[in-house]
């Protein structure tokens, strides 16, 4: 009897635990479900993915020390990254072959813009499945940001990678096999094809973006109304401003200036300036501006060259568009400082100790690294993606291509004595590009450019070498594919 | 579970009161005394007819009594010969045959040195005599924990269970420690063991302060802020509270814990109360003491110190040879008064109500300034019997703890003490830049003047945790008659807590305006909340010679953690307050995971005693997995046979037991609080662009069908003892198979995604153990202990080899996990390799360990070979209790680890800082790396670091004495006369007083990134080691 009661109540047990085990749950309370958003695409959802291809490209660009805008200045010798933590920003930024296997280095700027190109890829699948529905115009609008912000990272991935793709422009659905590889040419064909299409989109739009723009796309007030480049209107000015540079690295000098004629490119003085920015501020899940270094001993630098490069005004004091980029900071004393400041590859090849001499002067003719950047002078200084100051010099440049040298010169001329607070010059075939190059070299100071430019004119050799203790000394010309895809491919 | 054996107790009781069986007929008497010392032995339990030999606790005893305090019975017994059976905890059982016309018997007992007759838990509500036992279970006594004061639990339990290895994070006072059980069994997985607390699953979370606000070292190639020097919570639970500490090792003891025993099960049960009300009071006082220094370059000139430094030296230097200063002493040279004191009350009927109460305050004071560890805890265990047939227990746990852990390990913003010190040349006198009451030069050569005198002192870095562990069990014991036993069980358990993370970093510290954001305020509050309940039937039938015992039971969990933190910059009123910073960030993270699981279980003993056969499935699922309503099944089966049974004395081995186990336990897949559960593909939230909300793809692909991993172990061996148990022996031989490992797969980053989580992958670990236990007098005890493991990555399932995550690269030293080598092998750049094997074998220098291209592909660095593992090849433990005279009496514990590696970043510090002790090469000439490695100096070092990368992984072996205590009883009569107390005893206890050992670097037990079951043994700028000295009494009344 009570073998039989103990059985009943064992098996009522193990009976209760086979039935009761349905609903164990562990709620993903830290983030937003994926699949969700896959599949039950809400207007809201779609806006908040596009708000964030904003976020993730202002982070891969200027959120750390290695990142596109501080990278792209130490291969342009524009700036130095003196990181007594990391010698990977000497041994291998500063070398002729960037590393495949170093994710932070050479490795680096590949995930990032794929990534938008998955959330874009997401955006877009939604929009026609949306609950509730997009209006057509809101479609429209989401349509031309999103392709525009993937021809941005397809620009990003192509101009590092150039001549070493193979790359993919689309996502594939299955992970395990990524999207075919196209050609460098092919990119460039996605680009231009995503940002006419963006163009046609944006054109069938109108009004304020139904998500939030920030305050990057106010442009200027006084210039433009408040909010221009977040207007159908304004964002389009945008896209043909970037339609615009995809000709110049295209060399398509008519297709430029066609592009620029449809951008927001202005000969007003003050509005050199005028353009998009990526925008930081101090509130709790933002960012701020992670190239803004203080004090007396910064980690980056402006490259010493500059101090020699530079032309000086009728005073005799320096182009205005040195002294306002940059403040005298401390010099530092030991081996890194000789070896890349001081191009001594005698020098010790140890990092520094920690000591520095405040010597803001240096000695006369020595290239000392004791130039700081003033570009941004507080961690909100907005960081610049595309402003008129470019699109001048970029009009400048397809005239000068096209053989228009009095254009030109107006152009570069502008943007000397507003910018630079300098005499115009007179440009010849023989001096136009030299003289463009350098107004592109101080006025888009640390914005991503000058390494292009060398190589687009194929004078990177013209750049100093800087490491020559390293043992592959010279300056890299293209980023490898990263090891991790070679590897899955 | 030890209240089962008092249940039994009761039960008799009850039964020769109500006169259930036989008839009674005469009475026999006498008076059970220790059969050495001659001294009564209080509350002896007396049973007739030798049942109580049955193997398992929950034997049916009809005719039984408890003695006397002082030892004496009388017990109404049959007519005819009768065998007394004799029980005391601490003592072995003894079997007294008394004719039929003995009135009158003596009992002597012999104290269970070596703990044969301790009941074991191998089921969830049934447990087994150690003779019968068919796994090798540890089991560590509470009174020799607290032979010396310790600190947490977990500290108490190195060097004492073979198969543990247990090891520091660093030397911070609170702790930060690793459990590590017979080996790492996961590579993503959790690497904790399953702590069980009274029945309660209890928390041993490690909760990040998240000091890389400050440090940034979570920047770069390590997101995790798991190198803020992190506490683990079981460092909350008092030391003095235990009776007894029990690890379950492996699978084969532990799977009936099911999916989160794969690190096997640690098993406290605290003290309770029985036998006259008694109160035991305890105090110690004593000191930290800094247990070693790195030493840093002695400059013998003032040229050579200019040349190095530049020409500021020459204002620290004017002398050859400059001028030494010990700044590591001037940091961390404390010794301020630590204490701890302990009031501990129990008392009670048995078969009543008993208790047990205890308080504690301990407050250990670092060896940094401003750095320092205090517990109150207060402790209500309470058990009560109603009706004769139901057994509560109670137990209440109410616990402050309070961590101040200073600024130490890893960081990118030149702040953390050792990440500056090595920087600073030890001609200048750091001492001197304070300037008393608070105010500070900046230290001379720190760059941003960071000086770690001003970090320590003005810098706060609070933990405090507030902890409630309460938990209720009941025993209801439906049937107990002559054949059959039937219980209900059923536990009831929380844990929660709330820890709280205060950091205050004020504007004036020299480094807080690097960031432009002066003074940085955080405030971290963590709830953890976790609930167990359960429900089991105990069935014990008995017949011809043998019992079987089936148990069922169900089980539900609950974890849920929630962190809040709010972090605050640039403080212009200098304030800790976070409201009052310029920029204000918040953070929130949760995890909740709930599981289900149910058993069926079957234990038969039989054949005199002589065999146990156990069988056992496990049922199991959580919501961990990809599919929560999957059970998965871990089933366990395990046999032991006693060939002799200590039934004959002559015979040279009283006892020879063999025993076999086999098991399957597992480990889930982790909802981590920071990163979510492994199983989920998730989209950012907490970024925002100017307060507009926006969703980031995280990198991470999850995986809808993740499983937990799992581990099948064997373990074989036999347990011996002879020379009439003074010698005993235990060896054990297991594998662990541990497949379905959880893997992140990279994918190609085109994809958009980094990688994905998915199972695959085998690894095996194969190991031995050996405890020898020997009292070659009386008064001496000696136990030694031994063990090792072999790990081994058997199978990547087509993966190539890959860098574990954690860690810095190759370039300075790391973790390769590759097929056929052991999961914790450590790899380094090396220059003298190439990669290539026909150039490496051709090399002049001794290259046999050069690894080819292959193995190490995919690192960025050109030639690699293995640097050694941060497993040790084996350890050994000795203790050693000697009673030199009659009231006194000496423990010594001592722990020996060889074979072990740790990559010294701490060097490589000072080497790049041309500052460590050994810089200056001698004898030949910089550059030469192929000569001297791996002997290199400092300068060379550097010369191959920048070259080709160099591993800064040395050979770690130590020999540490751990627990030296030397005890004086004052005589009893004098402790009556003067104090009227039961006992007085004196102590001078010393933890960690020197160490043996190569390593150049602080301690080679450290862990700059915590608990992890691969990348431990990385030492970045710790907080270094410290040894203490204590004085204290104790006094029973």
């Amino acid at each position: 009897m009570r073998r039989i009661s103990f059985l009943v109540l064992a098996g009522g047990l193990l009976l209760g635990g086979m039935t009761s085990c349905k609903n164990l749950t562990s709620p993903n309370f830290n983030f937003a479900d994926l699949q969700d958003l896959v599949e039950n695409p809400t207007p809201t959802g779609l806006f908040q993915a596009a708000t964030g291809m904003l976020i993730s490209w202002r982070d891969y660009v200027t959120a750390n020390n290695n990142d596109l805008y501080p990278q792209l200045g130490l291969l342009g010798r524009e700036s130095y990254t003196l990181d007594i933590a990391d010698p990977r920003f000497e041994a291998e930024m500063l070398s002729a072959q960037l590393s495949q296997d170093s994710p932070a280095f050479g490795g680096n700027h590949w995930a990032d813009p794929y990534e938008n190109l998955r959330v874009a890829d997401i955006i877009l699948s939604g929009i026609p499945n949306s609950t509730p529905q997009l209006s057509a115009g809101d479609q429209n609008w989401l349509e031309g940001f999103v392709k525009t912000i993937m021809a941005v990272a397809l620009m990003d991935i192509v101009l590092l990678r150039d001549s070493n793709c193979g790359c993919a422009i689309t996502v594939s659905a299955d992970l395990t096999e990524p999207a075919p590889n196209v050609s460098a040419d092919q990119v460039w064909a996605e680009i231009i094809r995503l940002l006419d299409e963006a163009a046609g989109d944006l054109a069938s739009a109108s009004g304020t973006s139904p998500f939030s723009l920030s305050t990057g796309f106010d442009g200027i007030p006084g210039v433009v109304q408040v909010g221009f480049f977040r207007t159908a209107e304004g964002f389009l000015q945008f896209n043909r401003a970037l339609r615009a540079r995809v000709a110049m690295y295209r060399q398509d000098w008519s297709g430029m200036l066609t592009a620029l004629n449809g951008s927001f490119i202005s000969d007003n003085p003050i509005s050199l300036d005028l353009g998009i920015y990526h925008v930081f501020t101090q509130q709790s899940g933002d960012a701020t501006n992670g190239l803004a270094e203080f004090g007396d001993d910064p980690n980056m630098r402006a490259h010493p060259a500059y101090k020699a490069d530079v032309e000086l005004k009728v005073d005799g004091s320096p182009d205005d568009r040195f002294s306002r980029k940059t403040r005298p900071i401390g010099n530092r004393e030991g081996g890194y400082q000789a070896r890349v400041c001081l191009g001594d590859p005698s020098a010790p090849p140890w990092p520094p100790d920690n000591s520095y001499v405040t010597d803001p002067g240096g000695g006369a003719g020595a290239r000392q690294c004791d130039v700081g950047f003033d570009i941004y002078p507080t961690v909100t200084t907005a960081a610049s993606i595309i402003r008129n100051e470019e699109l001048l010099l970029m009009r400048a440049e397809a005239n000068i291509q096209l053989g228009n040298l009095g254009a030109a010169q107006s152009d570069i001329n502008l943007v000397r004595s507003a910018s630079g607070g300098l005499e115009p010059v007179t440009l010849t075939a023989g001096n136009a590009i030299d003289q463009l190059l350098y107004e592109r070299q101080f006025s888009l100071w640390w914005e991503g450019h000058r390494w292009l430019d060398m190589r687009r004119y194929d004078r990177l050799n013209e750049l100093p070498i800087d490491n020559p203790g390293n043992p592959n000394p010279g300056v890299a010309s293209i980023y490898p594919i990263p090891r991790e895809e070679v590897d899955a491919r | 579970m030890r209240k089962l054996s008092l249940l039994t107790t009761l039960l008799v009781l009850s039964f020769t009161t109500t006169g259930f069986a036989q008839e009674l007929q005469r009475t026999i008497t006498g008076q059970v005394t220790d059969d050495v010392t001659g001294e009564a032995i209080s509350f002896p339990q007396i049973t007739v007819g030798g049942t109580a030999a049955m193997g398992q606790a929950r034997t049916t005893t009809l005719i039984g009594i408890v003695g006397g305090e002082d030892g004496r019975f009388a017990l109404e017994v049959p007519a005819s010969q009768v065998i007394l059976t004799v029980q005391r905890i601490g003592y072995r059982t003894a079997n007294v045959t008394v004719p039929a016309d003995q009135a009158v018997v003596d009992i002597t007992l012999t104290v269970d040195y070596l703990r044969v007759e301790e009941l074991v838990v191998t089921g969830r509500a049934t447990e087994t005599r150690r003779v019968n036992l068919a796994n090798s279970v540890g089991t560590i006594d509470g009174t020799e924990i607290n032979q010396v004061p310790q600190e947490t639990i977990d500290k108490a339990i190195a060097g004492r269970v073979a198969g543990a290895v247990i090891s520091s994070n660093s030397g911070a006072p609170g702790g930060g420690l690793q459990l590590n059980i017979r080996g790492s069994a996961s590579i993503n997985a959790g690497a904790e063991p399953l702590y069980v607390v009274d029945g309660v699953i209890a928390s041993n979370v490690s909760i990040p302060s998240n000091q890389v606000v400050l440090t940034e070292s979570q920047g770069g190639s390590n997101p995790n802020p798991n190198q803020d020097n992190l506490q683990n919570r079981i460092a909350d639970l008092n030391p003095e509270d235990i009776e007894t500490i029990e690890v379950l090792k492996g699978a084969s003891a532990a799977a009936i814990y099911g999916s989160k025993a794969a690190n096997g099960v640690v098993i406290i049960t605290t003290k309770r109360g029985q036998g006259p009300n008694t109160v035991r009071l305890a105090f110690q006082g004593g000191a930290f003491d800094l247990a070693n220094t790195m030493g840093f370059r002695e400059f013998q000139s003032p040229e050579e110190a200019i040349d190095t430094r530049g020409a500021t030296a020459a204002d620290f230097c004017t002398s050859s040879p400059c001028p030494v200063f010990d700044n590591e002493q001037a940091l961390a040279g404390r010794n301020a008064f630590s204490w701890q004191g302990d009031i501990q009350v129990s008392g009670g009927q048995p078969g009543g109500t008993t208790y047990f109460g205890s308080g504690q305050w301990r407050d250990d004071e670092g060896i940094i300034r401003n750095s320092g560890f205090e517990r109150q805890s207060g402790r209500l265990n309470v058990n009560t019997v109603v009706g004769g047939v139901a057994d509560f227990s109670f137990s209440t746990n109410l616990i402050r703890t309070n961590a101040r852990r200073g600024l130490t390990n890893n960081d990118n913003a030149n702040v953390s003490y050792y990440m500056v010190l090595p920087f600073i040349p030890n001609f200048v006198d750091l001492a001197a830049t304070d300037l008393g009451d608070g105010n500070f030069e900046p230290a001379p050569f720190s760059g941003n003047g960071s000086n770690p005198l001003q970090t320590a002192e003005l810098l706060e870095n609070d933990e405090t945790v507030w902890r409630l562990i309460g938990s209720m069990n009941m025993d209801l014991s439906l049937v107990n008659n002559e054949k059959d036993r039937f219980d209900i069980i059923a536990p009831v358990g929380v844990d929660f807590f709330n820890q709280s993370n205060r950091i205050f970093s004020p504007p004036a510290l020299f480094w807080e305006s690097v960031d432009g954001l002066p003074g940085t305020a955080l405030d971290g509050s963590s709830d953890g909340l976790s609930i167990n309940v359960g429900a089991n039937g105990v069935w014990t039938h008995q017949f011809s010679g043998s019992a079987l015992t089936t148990s069922v039971g169900l089980g539900y969990e609950f974890r849920d953690l929630k962190i809040n933190r709010i972090i605050g910059k640039d403080l212009t009123a200098g304030k800790n307050k976070t409201d009052a910073a310029v920029q204000v960030s918040i953070q929130e993270q949760r995890a909740k995971v709930e599981d289900f699981g149910f058993y069926i279980q079957e234990e038969w003993i039989g054949l005199d005693d002589r065999l146990l056969l156990t069988g056992m499935v496990r049922f199991d699922q959580s919501s961990s997995q990809g599919d929560p309503g999957e059970l998965f099944i871990f089933p366990k089966g395990a046999a032991s046979y006693r060939i002799f049974d200590g039934s004959n004395p002559d015979n040279f081995f009283s006892e020879l037991k063999f025993r076999a186990a086999y098991g399957q336990t597992g480990n889930q897949p982790l909802c981590d609080v920071r990163t979510g559960c492994q199983k989920f593909t998730s989209l950012r939230l907490d970024t925002n662009l100017e307060g507009q909300a926006g969703l980031l793809l995280e990198g991470t692909a999850g995986s809808t069908t993740l499983a937990p991993e799992r581990v099948t172990e064997f373990e074989v061996g036999f347990d011996i003892s002879g020379l009439n148990d003074r010698l005993t022996l235990q060896l054990t031989g297991y594998r662990q198979d541990i497949k379905n490992i959880i893997l992140s797969r990279t994918l190609a980053p085109s994809t958009g995604f980094v990688d994905q989580i998915s199972n695959g992958a085998h690894l095996r670990n194969t190991g031995f153990e050996a405890t020898v236990g020997w009292t070659p007098f009386v008064s001496w005890l000696s136990r030694t202990i031994f063990y090792l493991n072999r790990s081994k990555v058997v199978d990547l399932q087509g993966l190539p080899p890959f860098e574990h995550s954690i860690g810095f690269g190759l370039i300075l030293g790391g973790f390769m996990i590759q097929e056929d080598q052991s999961l914790t092998q450590m790899v380094g750049a090396d220059v003298t390799c190439t990669g290539n094997p026909e150039i490496d074998s051709q090399n002049p220098v001794e290259n046999t360990e050069c690894m080819v291209s292959a193995e190490f592909g995919g690192t960025g660095i050109a030639g690699a070979r293995n640097t050694g593992n941060s497993e040790p090849d084996w350890l050994m433990s000795f203790v050693n209790d000697f009673t030199i005279a009659r009231n006194l009496n000496l423990y010594t514990m001592f722990e020996w680890r060889y074979g072990m590696s740790v990559t010294n970043l701490t060097l490589l510090l000072a080497d790049l800082g041309q500052n460590s002790a050994d810089f200056v090469t001698q004898g030949r000439e910089p550059g030469d790396v192929r000569d001297c490695y791996p002997d290199c100096f400092g300068e060379e070092r550097v010369v191959e670091f920048l070259a080709a990368g160099f591993p800064w992984t040395e050979r770690a072996s130590f020999f540490k004495a751990r627990d030296i205590s030397l005890t004086y009883t004052l005589p009893s009569k004098w402790a009556s006369a003067f104090f009227s107390s039961n006992q007085i005893r004196f102590r001078l206890s010393m933890r960690n007083l020197f160490t043996i050992t190569p390593y150049s670097g602080l301690d080679p037990e450290v862990s700059n990134f915590g608990n992890t079951n691969v990348g431990r043994a990385q030492d970045v700028a710790p907080y270094p080691p410290s040894r203490s000295v204590w004085l204290g009494f104790d006094i029973s009344l």
